[in-house]
């Protein structure tokens, strides 16, 4: 995933996350929950994800594992990017 | 620890709740909750917070792995305003239970002017009950 990819993920980070601290500071393999996002505003910055990419998470990538940091939810991205451009 | 049971907790801000209405509306609502839920709650920001706390207890109950999808759909909490809330599993949910031997689901609740809590037990089945 690019830069700019993982820059936008982190403005919907910032808008939505809801986190205690400055998303600035989390490096790219920083545990989200563990640094204090809860399980609500997952489902925030899941819906604000699908906003800024212009594609719909399926019911199969509801899971922790795909929220958990700023590189799983780039690396699913990159999954569904080309899955729904089909 | 008793094997016999598992516990899940979680803690909604309602603002967070209201947040998600403003910010994404209809598509928030019927991404997360069932039509029974919708029916129920009516956009009631507090109770739509402890139906979803009700939710996320339940698939922490359910100890799902990290890489396992448990959708907010396939779990009903259609009387969380209600005395005796009960929780009704369908699809992901319902098949999760029953790998995991689950046969009762508790749930409780409680609140404060800005935040809601739940709490669900799982029971699964004894050797006694088979």
């Amino acid at each position: 995933m690019t830069q700019p990819v993982r820059d936008e993920i982190r403005r919907v980070l910032s808008e939505h996350g809801r986190l205690p601290v400055a998303v600035s500071s989390l490096s790219d393999d920083a545990d989200l929950f563990q640094a204090g996002m809860t399980s609500h505003a997952s489902v925030n910055v899941m819906l604000g994800l699908e906003d800024a990419f212009d594609l719909e998470f399926p019911d199969r990538m509801l899971k922790r594992s795909v929220f958990e940091s700023i590189s799983s939810i780039a690396a699913a991205l990159g999954e569904l990017a080309p899955e729904q451009a089909a | 620890m008793d094997s016999s049971r598992s516990v899940g907790f979680d803690l909604v801000a309602l603002g967070e709740v209201e947040e998600a209405i403003a910010c994404f509306g209809d598509r928030y609502l019927r991404r997360v909750f069932t039509e029974a839920e919708l029916y129920a709650y009516r956009g009631n920001a507090a109770r739509l917070a402890a139906c979803f706390a009700a939710k996320e207890a339940t698939i922490k109950a359910l100890m799902p792995s990290v890489t396992e999808a448990v959708p907010w759909q396939s779990i009903s909490v259609p009387s969380s305003g209600s005395r005796n809330p009960s929780i009704t599993l369908t699809g992901q949910a319902s098949r999760l239970a029953r790998r995991r031997g689950i046969s009762h689901l508790r749930l409780g609740l409680s609140r404060t002017g800005t935040t809601v809590g739940a709490v669900v037990i799982a029971m699964r089945h004894t050797a006694t009950e088979r």
